[in-house]
């Protein structure tokens, strides 16, 4: 496979990453993974709980460092940056968490623009605010607090959130974790309508099978490993 | 239970050590102020103590001495007491005397000037050319004073020397009636020419003013071997100048003097005089009357500024022909006047030497033959004094201004044109006078009717007993010097920098002009016995007739210092004993008292007007006392200690309370799971204030020590003893600032207690887009928490804003006093360390509450840190929430300081509101500071785990 193809979105190669721990050796969360990802595609990483899908999530989205290895996101390469060049790379990139992650004393439209809040912006930050909100069908609670909204509600908020920097990838931690599974199909339903309507590509940790199987390639990973890949 | 307790002291241990420090700080701290604010007080206390008591206690003067600027400002004007005429009668000052708990009263009874002269002889061997037939000296004198800045030229004496001789007739051929020959200079040739002719006889319409210099001109001349003076004497190349002093004459009691001032100590040369000694009785031959010599002890040395510079010049030759040719003495020395010369010598001496030879000659009389001789300046007569009324000051600011005050010279005597007999007056009369009301006193010899052929002499005169040194005098140290101080004057600074830099850094002494501002202390002294020699009625008659100059015959005393029985000490019984004593004074004679005890020196400006020789207008901070001063500041002392002390043990409490109610915050899930199984208020709160008792216990034993040990390193006085008390200093102070939480958190309602404390919050109005306002947001999350950080701060702040104010108003009420100052510098340091420390606690407050609400907000900061926000967006973020709370706690605080302030120092001025306001700028800077720890924080705050824990 041609690791720098034009269609390469995203590009891991040898990454690697470990956590001390007290009194012992360390914990491998991620074990020498090469994976690429192609622009405009949904890629699901699987596996049980402790496997590292969160943690390569992290590596790729630049809120952890790898040991090791190189990882090159939209012709970037993210292993060595720091400061602003770190901080302006994690607004081309969308997360989206279990746990939502919203602000509880903001309103959804505060929390979609949370974001934004330190920059200046050539456009209306509310009114993309406000569109991303009607995107996600939550245009009717803009003024709800988080607590006053659903966890479906606020998944979609989040969703909505990770697209205001409009970003070239969109990373999503088992978010449909914290749903049932009616409202979590709702949101694969979103997130995979984000590929297919604007290209968004998405790389979106599940342990659903299900789930798994409606993205253009399952990627496994156990023990920090990438074992096996199948594409739907 | 208590096993429980050590389990969450070890599973909390960061955040438990964190408190015990904080507590530990606290009270190490509050332990080591408190001794040091004891300490201060005591030095404070102490310096006070040991100036408080002045040499006398109470000022008494008649009420019309009082001028308006003493009663608005507390002070009483110093060194005035050659303006005073009386206003005590002896009467009144015997009343004092005998009232019950005085046990000196001593009086001061201004007489007047008495003026006397020395003869200053000039040699001007060294300065005649040898080669020269004929030649002419002058001799130019110039009195030097008021440090330098005047100059004032005297009349010139010519010194006519020729290599002839000269023949002049003795005394012994002169007959009476006939005039007075002038010498003949007899040439080589034989050819006799009169010389140095002799002054025509002055009529009344001629008379000058004594500091005339035509009045003050002389012409001597001298011939070469073989010839005398009139006197039969061999002919000296000398001129004489008279050096006139005006001494301020001046009655004491004896006996209330030594025992009050050690008066009797300071006689350095015959003898003290005593209360009892009254005039001697004598009689002249040829004095149809007996004259009164009074006892009068004279100061060594003459306590003014005066130099004399002397320029010698050869006049051209040309001037030894006018000498020759001029008939008439006056043009004579009018041409000489304008002739030019080389300068051949110069010389300046100060008036010291001169001072004493007077003094010895005063000492030692000569005999009746030669007391007419004013030169000489031995006689003892009084035919004479002067007295000058007080400084013509008007009031400008917080200062005065002397006014001039011109007046006719001629008062001390006329000046006449005759060749140098009229120097009866120091050449500074000339100067310009800031006194107006001088009025001659003249001997009337009671009346008496002379008759052909009686010696008309004065009956008083001055018999000395013995000299004094001013210096050896005690009126109390610097300190505590005392008004009126009847020995010494110490001048006066410049109080400007322009006055500062014309004087060149000295001070502007007295001079020998009595009508200028500073006036010299009494150089002559007698006793209340003597009193009647000069203030009987008819004893001596006053020119101008008017009645304000008239002498107070009735009333002759100035001032009584009176000084109480027993011990006087600083304490409040003391001071009311004194309050006391003093109305009954003022009640039983109807004069001004002025209780002196626990005055200070301070200055009052004074302008004084340029002089006519130099001395520009000056500014100059005339040294006056300010009353009450030490009670003043031994309150502000007391006041401060437990101001400062309530203040450090507030922003420990406030401290703690803080920590410890966000550690049981922490904890709310966990005492919510033990209220479901049953525990209930009484056992969680037993388990809380167990754990907090213990850490209090804890942080005690180490406050002890860091208490000791920092006293150690840094040179403090503190003990063991008072360093224990950190121990239950921090029990208490945790038991009472972790009480409240402990009490609230250990509710029995397990719903709420486990419940989020995030959760219903209120829909804003206006939601923050920007991160200023979303910092701000922030702070409205935990109000509680905010107030109590800010609260910290306020105390600091507040603190700062009542010192600053209480030293405003204590300058105010002090500072220009020696005293004042002196404690003022004592006092500062432990009050500033005081605040600092409240102040660093305040941070602390501060950035423990960023630290909590960066811990509970973790998730949000990492939140922020995933989307992109960069590290100084969260800085700022972190920051503004800082100086939000620096902004609450700084204008809290310096509210509350302006109201302390107000209750303390008695009022608000704009300075205390601008401290106020530099106090909050202050709080709000440091509270940017204190986000120095908590941003360090931020950085290592474990993202990731945050967002994939939630």
């Amino acid at each position: 496979m041609d690791l720098k193809s034009p269609e390469t979105l995203v590009c891991l190669k040898g990454v690697r990453k470990t956590f001390p721990l007290p009194g012992g050796s360390p914990l491998v969360a991620v074990d020498d993974v090469s994976l690429t990802v192609d622009a405009g595609t949904a890629v699901a990483l699987t596996g049980p709980s402790g496997s590292g899908k969160s943690t390569l999530l992290h590596l790729i989205g630049a809120i952890e460092k790898s040991d090791e290895g190189d990882i090159d996101v939209a012709g970037q390469r993210v292993t060595g940056l720091s400061g602003r060049a770190l901080a302006a790379y994690r607004r081309r990139i969308g997360f989206v968490f279990q746990r939502f992650h919203l602000l509880p004393t903001l309103t959804a439209l505060d929390n979609v623009m949370a974001p934004l809040i330190p920059f200046r912006t050539d456009f209306d930050k509310a009114a993309r605010a406000r569109e991303l909100l009607a995107m996600v069908g939550l245009a009717d609670r803009a003024a709800a607090l988080p607590s006053r909204m659903s966890g479906g509600q606020q998944q979609r908020v989040a969703i909505a959130r990770a697209l205001v920097n409009q970003p070239v990838l969109l990373l999503a931690d088992e978010p449909t974790g914290n749903l049932d599974s009616h409202t979590g199909g709702a949101i694969v339903d979103l997130l995979l309508n984000l590929r297919d309507e604007h290209g968004t590509t998405l790389i979106m940790a599940t342990h659903d099978a299900t789930i798994a199987a409606r993205c253009d390639r399952a990627v496994h990973m156990r023990d920090g490993q990438l074992t096996t890949e199948a594409i739907s | 239970m208590l096993g429980m307790a050590l389990s969450q002291w070890r599973v909390r241990l960061r955040r438990s050590l964190a408190l015990l420090s904080m507590i530990a700080v606290a009270v190490a701290g509050f332990t080591l102020l408190t001794g040091a604010a004891v300490t201060s007080r005591l030095d404070t206390v102490g310096t006070v103590a040991a100036n408080y008591r002045p040499v006398y206690d109470l000022l008494v003067r008649p009420k019309d001495a009082v001028l308006p600027l003493e009663r608005q400002r507390n002070l009483v004007q110093s060194g005035q007491l050659a303006g005073m005429r009386g206003g005590i009668t002896v009467d009144q000052w015997r009343e004092i005397q005998a009232m019950r708990g005085v046990s000196v009263a001593a009086p001061v009874s201004v007489v007047g000037y008495v003026m006397r002269t020395v003869p200053v002889t000039i040699d001007l061997s060294d300065a005649i050319d040898p080669t020269a037939e004929r030649q002419v000296l002058r001799v130019q004198p110039t009195w030097v004073t008021d440090a330098g800045l005047s100059r004032i030229p005297d009349g010139p004496a010519y010194l006519y020397v020729t290599r002839n001789r000269l023949d002049v007739v003795p005394n012994s051929e002169l007959t009476s009636g006939g005039g007075l020959p002038p010498p003949e200079e007899v040439d080589a040739d034989g050819q006799r020419v009169k010389i140095c002719p002799v002054t025509a006889a002055i009529g009344q319409d001629d008379w000058l003013s004594p500091t005339d210099l035509r009045a003050r001109s002389s012409l001597t001349c001298i011939g070469g071997m073989g010839s005398t003076d009139r006197e039969g004497k061999a002919m000296r190349p000398v001129v004489t100048l008279v050096w006139t002093v005006p001494f301020l004459m001046a009655a004491v009691d004896p006996d209330s003097e030594a025992a009050l001032a050690g008066l009797d100590k300071s006689v350095t040369s015959g003898r003290y005089f005593t209360s009892a000694e009254k005039p001697t009785s004598h009689r002249l031959p040829g004095m149809p009357y007996p004259y009164s010599r009074l006892p009068i002890l004279i100061a060594d040395r003459p306590q003014v500024d005066g130099a004399l510079d002397i320029d010698v010049r050869r006049l051209n030759p040309g001037a030894t022909d006018l000498v020759r040719t001029g008939t008439d003495d006056q043009r004579l020395r009018a041409a000489l006047a304008s002739e030019s010369g080389t300068p051949v010598k110069k010389a300046s001496m100060p008036i010291d030497e001169p001072y004493r030879n007077m003094v010895d000659r005063m000492l030692h009389p000569g005999e009746l033959g030669v007391e007419y001789d004013l030169a000489t300046a031995n006689t003892m007569w009084l035919h004479s004094f002067w007295t000058v009324g007080p400084a013509n000051v008007e009031q400008a600011g917080n200062g005065m201004r002397a006014q001039a005050a011109p007046y006719d010279l001629k008062i001390w005597g006329q000046g006449a044109d005759d060749g140098g007999s009229s120097r009866h007056v120091p050449m500074e009369f000339a100067d310009t006078s800031v006194r107006d009301g001088v009025a001659v006193h003249r001997n009337m010899a009671h009346g008496y009717e002379l008759k052909p052929g009686d010696v008309s002499m004065p009956d008083a005169a001055l018999g000395a007993v013995g000299t004094f040194d001013p210096a050896k005098v005690s009126l109390g140290g610097a300190l505590s010097a005392v008004p009126m101080d009847t020995y010494f004057n110490p001048g006066a600074d410049g109080a400007d920098e322009a006055s500062r830099r014309a004087l060149g850094g000295k001070r502007l002494a007295p001079n020998a002009n009595v009508t200028g501002l500073l006036s010299q202390p009494p150089l002559l002294l007698t006793t209340m016995e003597a009193m009647p020699a000069i203030f009987d009625p008819g004893a001596y008659s006053t020119e101008p007739d008017y009645p304000e100059y008239q002498l107070n015959t009735g009333a002759p005393i100035s001032v009584v210092r009176v000084r109480l029985a027993g011990d006087v000490g600083i304490d409040a019984i003391s001071r009311e004993r004194v309050r006391v004593i003093a109305e009954d004074i003022a009640r039983r004679t109807g004069l001004q008292v002025d209780i002196t005890l626990g005055s200070s020196p301070t200055a009052v400006t004074v302008g004084y007007p340029a002089g006519n020789y130099g001395r520009p207008d000056l500014a100059v901070a005339e040294p006056w006392v300010q009353k009450g001063v030490a009670a003043v500041l031994v309150n502000a002392a007391d006041r401060k200690s437990v101001l400062l002390s309530i203040l450090v043990l507030a922003v420990c409490a406030l401290a703690v309370l803080n920590a410890n109610t966000a550690a049981i915050r922490a904890r709310r899930t966990e005492l919510g799971i033990l209220a479901c199984l049953g525990w209930n208020r009484r056992q969680l709160a037993q388990l809380l204030f167990t754990e907090i008792a213990g850490i209090g216990l804890a942080a005690g034993v180490v406050g002890t020590v860091l208490a000791f040990v920092f006293a150690l390193l840094f040179g403090l006085d503190t003990t063991w003893t008072h360093a224990l008390l950190a121990i239950p200093a921090a029990v208490g102070l945790a038991l009472l600032a972790g009480g409240w939480p402990a009490w609230r958190a250990a509710r029995p309602d397990p719903g709420e207690t486990v419940r989020p404390a995030v959760l219903g919050i209120a829909v804003r109005r206006r939601a923050p887009r920007r991160v200023a306002t979303l910092a701000l947001a922030n702070l409205t999350r935990t109000p509680g928490r905010t107030l109590l950080g800010a609260m910290s701060l306020m105390i600091g702040v507040a603190a700062l804003t009542i010192l600053l104010a209480i030293t405003f108003a204590f300058r105010g009420a002090v500072t220009g006093t020696l005293l004042g100052d002196a404690i003022t510098l004592q006092a500062r340091t432990v009050d500033y360390i005081a605040v600092a420390v409240t102040i660093v606690l305040g941070i602390v407050s501060v950035a423990d509450v960023l630290y909590l609400n960066i811990s509970e907000r973790a998730a949000e900061f990492a939140l922020f840190g995933a989307v992109g926000w960069t590290d100084a967006v969260l800085n700022r973020l972190v920051v503004i929430e800082a100086i939000g709370m620096g902004v609450i706690g700084g204008t809290l605080g310096a509210a509350a300081g302006l109201g302390a302030a107000a209750a303390f120092a008695g009022g608000v001025t704009p300075a205390v509101v601008w401290c106020a306001v530099a106090a909050m700028a202050f709080g709000v800077a440091v509270s940017a500071v204190s986000v120095v720890v908590p941003i360090a924080m931020l950085r290592r705050l474990p993202t990731a785990q945050l967002l994939a824990e939630g």
